[in-house]
């Protein structure tokens, strides 16, 4: 078995860590999640996400303390859990789990590049694009990655002030009643949410390439609540703009917001918000493709290109033979329950038994 | 292999007899390769009784000078003997030999070889080689309208007169080598110890020792030998004409190359957004600097990304634009038969084709071909009904803007970055141009110039250097040298001087 050791000049500052967390929980999800949290919160939406910001700075910490423990990365955690079977077993299910991460991602992507852009232009050519660019990225290494990471922040933060416009047409009545469902709806839309702030777990794989990676916790915290404030403005501005109604109907309510935007050379501002998506979509692909093949090399011990190509051609095949809204509809389902609730419930174990591990080793 | 044949040979010294006779027949042979070719000159004279050899190239030497300073002490003196000319010769660095390569390198350098006859295998070499080359200009390239008016010429010497009259300090150090098995170029080195970061300049010096090529021309010659990465659109080192370009960035901690017989010098590791900034950011106030240099950056993009934004939209997303505008655009395109994509290219390549015409001609007949082609062409293309006139607007805009950039490579680079975003336009519209850009991004990101990253201070992110990167910010903030280049002397001024003045929040 190889170490999790990185050579010190392929690390990045701990500073990085923010746009590797933000940026990849921020992505498709942020189009779409106010129409299932509208059904079962309403006005009440907010307090899920909110919820849902805590329990991830929750599983932060639990990843940080695992890493305290054992630094390295999920795999060599696992092995120094459970030993060497059991382990790679469970290494194997991340792996898998970022793969389909990942695919989740890119379909969703070309699923709304069909519907908004370009319907008759077949899946399978979009992903052969995205897979070039992200093989392309991933032969600079982590260090690229982690670069394409923080433009992608740098360039599409503008998108956020659309939203001041969109507000010009808001009714704040919208926003009442507060308080008003019951605390099961409202851990039912904390659990609808978390597609949207899922992504943060990848740290498990790229732990090893940051510099004084335990001073990084901080940057990952503020990267996690970024995101959740952004995505609880994202979701208020919904609330005021759309009426509840209007909401629950809306497949893409962010996207169909920013579409009555006119400013005197630019009208229907879907289309370019559409394509600048792709820079902050190309990021989350590409952090998680990486984190599966980096998995599957230190699992299998091979070069990390091979896993790539492998991966790369499944998700052709997906793309090829399985119309995109199929596919994406099994993909949601296996990640939204399976994965949420594996990562929810993995992580702590794990931190349970290397602690307890800890303990014994020290008695 | 061969190494070690010839190493085995060097330590055969007890024939030292053998050897000199070796060598006494090569210094002969030299002199009779020589004469084989007719500017070499023989002069043979006596004085005294004693015959002497004076031989030279005449195409090599100044003759005012031989006759002058050489020929001319010979008859002062009572005897003739190589020590005794030597001495008498007012003219430094002359030497005494019978090795072969030195008399070699020597006159083929421009020295003359003077012989006596009762040892013609001793040579004193003397130096008066030629100096021809033309005066210290303006720049042409790199003009600057408020910044010094001087420019590299084809002379090192002049050169580094030039960068040492900014730098009067004994830290400036200059390691020569000879590059090009045919041409043996003259190469230097400079940096200012102390304040460079030793790696770099050792860095430099080995990837120069590791170029075997025979014929090094010209400094970007050069440069693409040194390249980290030579798939690139990209220049790595910036090549300039402005010795007070150069002046100030081996001030900043930078490595910089001057080339023997080549008016451009190059300066290492270098980032994106050094070639964007000309030397008269400094000599202006920051704020005009800054908002020039913002300037250039916006023409940078619009030069890249307006005639592929043009395709993009007309051809996918027209929707994008109200109706007021787009009925402008449609008036003008009515009758034109292609997809915008061919009109783009139409207009792209002959606005390529008038630059590279231009850049051929002599002066008066290449402003003939600016009227012609610009005007003459562009108005019966649109005449004609091949081009729409907006589209004329946007491609003349984007050239003008792409020859904004003070660097001549950069803005190539530029120009031809525009091709494959409109291959991207035509394919997939907007979403075309995004994919196209995140690989520039990517590009751009893995680039390194001598190790050190391209983007830097973007990605890398460094505070510290964007004091002169996007805007240039006033001198009082300069109080370090750019982190990105590691140098052993971070300060720029001794400690940041307290205000005198006394504070006070208004002027009574």
């Amino acid at each position: 078995m190889n170490q999790a050791g990185v050579n010190e000049k392929y690390k990045v500052s701990p500073f990085y860590v923010f746009f590797l967390v933000h940026s990849m929980q921020t992505g498709v999800g942020v189009l779409s999640f106010q129409r299932v949290l509208a059904k079962t919160t309403g006005t009440d939406g907010w307090i899920s996400i909110l919820l849902a910001g805590l329990f991830v700075h929750i599983m932060i910490w639990v990843i940080y303390k695992i890493f305290s423990f054992v630094p390295g990365d999920i795999i060599s955690a696992n092995n120094q859990a459970f030993g060497k079977w059991i382990g790679n077993f469970f290494s194997l299910l991340f792996v898998l789990y970022f793969l389909i991460l990942g695919m989740d991602v890119m379909i969703s992507y070309i699923n709304i590049i069909h519907v908004w852009m370009f319907e008759e232009v077949p899946s399978w050519a979009f992903a052969v694009v995205f897979m070039v660019l992200i093989y392309y990225i991933h032969t600079g290494g982590f260090r690229t990655i982690t670069g394409i990471a923080f433009l992608s922040v740098l360039f599409t933060y503008w998108l956020l002030f659309v939203l001041f416009y969109v507000m010009k047409y808001s009714e704040f009545t919208n926003l009442l009643p507060v308080f008003h469902h019951t605390l099961l709806d409202i851990l039912k839309g904390t659990r609808s949410t978390s597609l949207t702030l899922l992504g943060f777990e990848m740290i498990v794989m790229y732990y090893p390439f940051i510099k004084n990676a335990k001073t990084s916790q901080k940057y990952a915290h503020w990267g996690a609540l970024t995101t959740t404030l952004i995505t609880v403005f994202v979701y208020l501005v919904s609330l005021v703009f759309y009426s509840q109604k209007q909401l629950e109907l809306t497949i893409w309510p962010t996207l169909s917001m920013t579409s009555i935007i006119e400013l005197p050379f630019i009208q229907r501002f879907e289309y370019i918000n559409v394509s600048w998506w792709a820079i902050i979509i190309i990021p989350n692909m590409t952090i998680a493709l990486w984190s599966a093949s980096r998995g599957f090399k230190r699992l299998f011990n091979v070069q990390q290109k091979y896993p790539l190509w492998g991966m790369s051609i499944i998700i052709l095949l997906t793309n090829v033979f399985i119309f995109d809204i199929d596919s994406l509809y099994i993909l949601n389902k296996i990640i939204d329950p399976y994965g949420v609730l594996f990562i929810a419930l993995y992580l702590p174990l794990l931190l349970l038994i290397i602690y307890i591990k800890k303990l014994r080793k020290r008695i | 292999m061969f190494n070690r044949r010839t190493f085995k040979k060097k330590p055969n010294q007890p024939n030292e007899k053998n050897e000199k006779l070796n060598n006494v027949s090569e210094v002969r042979d030299l002199f009779n390769t020589l004469s084989s070719s007719n500017d070499f000159i023989n002069h043979q004279g006596t004085y005294n009784g004693i015959g002497y050899w004076v031989s030279f190239y005449r195409s090599l030497i100044d003759a005012q000078v031989l006759h002058e300073s050489v020929l001319s002490v010979i008859p002062t003196l009572e005897t003739i003997n190589l020590e005794q000319i030597k001495e008498n010769v007012p003219i430094e660095n002359t030497l005494i030999t019978s090795t072969k390569v030195v008399i070699e390198d020597r006159i083929m350098r421009g020295e003359i070889a003077l012989r006596l006859d009762g040892n013609l295998d001793e040579c004193l070499l003397i130096n008066v080689a030629a100096q021809q080359g033309r005066q210290v200009e303006k720049p042409e390239l790199e003009f600057g309208i408020i910044s010094a008016q001087e420019a590299f010429v084809e002379d090192l010497d002049i050169n580094l007169n030039l960068v040492r009259k900014r730098l009067p300090v004994p830290g400036l150090q200059v390691s020569e080598m000879t590059v090009g098995s045919l041409s043996k170029t003259k190469v230097a080195v400079l940096s200012i110890e102390g304040i460079v970061d030793q790696e770099n300049v050792d860095n430099v010096i080995q990837r120069i020792n590791d170029v075997e090529f025979d014929e090094i021309l010209d400094g970007s010659y050069l440069a693409q030998m040194l390249y980290d990465n030579s798939n690139t659109l990209f220049p790595l080192f910036l090549n300039t004409e402005r010795p007070d370009r150069i002046a100030s960035a081996l001030a900043e901690g930078k490595v910089a190359l001057l080339i023997d017989r080549s008016s451009s010098a190059l300066i290492t590791p270098t980032i994106l957004l050094e070639y964007f900034i000309t030397m008269e950011d400094y000599n202006m106030p920051w704020i005009p600097a800054s908002a020039f240099r913002l300037l250039r950056i916006f023409a940078v993009a619009f030069s890249i990304f307006a005639t592929p934004i043009y395709v993009a939209v007309l051809t996918y997303h027209y929707e994008l634009i109200p109706k007021d505008l787009l009925e402008t655009i449609v008036t003008s395109r009515n009758l034109i038969p292609f997809q915008p994509l061919i009109e783009a290219l139409f207009l792209e390549i002959s606005i390529e084709l008038l630059r590279e015409a231009a850049a051929r001609l002599p002066t008066k007949v290449g402003q003939t071909l600016g009227i012609v082609g610009g005007i003459v062409i562009g108005q019966a293309a649109v005449v004609a009904g091949l081009t729409s006139n907006i589209l004329l607007i946007i491609v003349a805009l984007s050239a003008l803007a792409s020859f904004v950039t003070p660097i001549y490579k950069m803005g190539n680079a530029i120009r031809l970055l525009r091709f494959p975003f409109l291959i991207g336009a035509q394919i997939w519209g907007l979403l075309g141009i995004t994919i196209a850009a995140v690989f520039l991004m990517t590009h751009l990101i893995k680039l390194t110039s001598m190790g050190h990253p391209y983007l830097e201070p973007i990605y890398p992110f460094r505070m510290q250097d964007w004091k002169d990167s996007f805007v240039r910010l006033p001198f009082n903030l300069f109080k370090s040298r750019p982190v990105n280049l590691r140098p052993d002397d971070r300060a720029r001024q001794p400690q940041p001087k307290k205000a005198r003045i006394k504070k006070n929040d208004f002027n009574e």
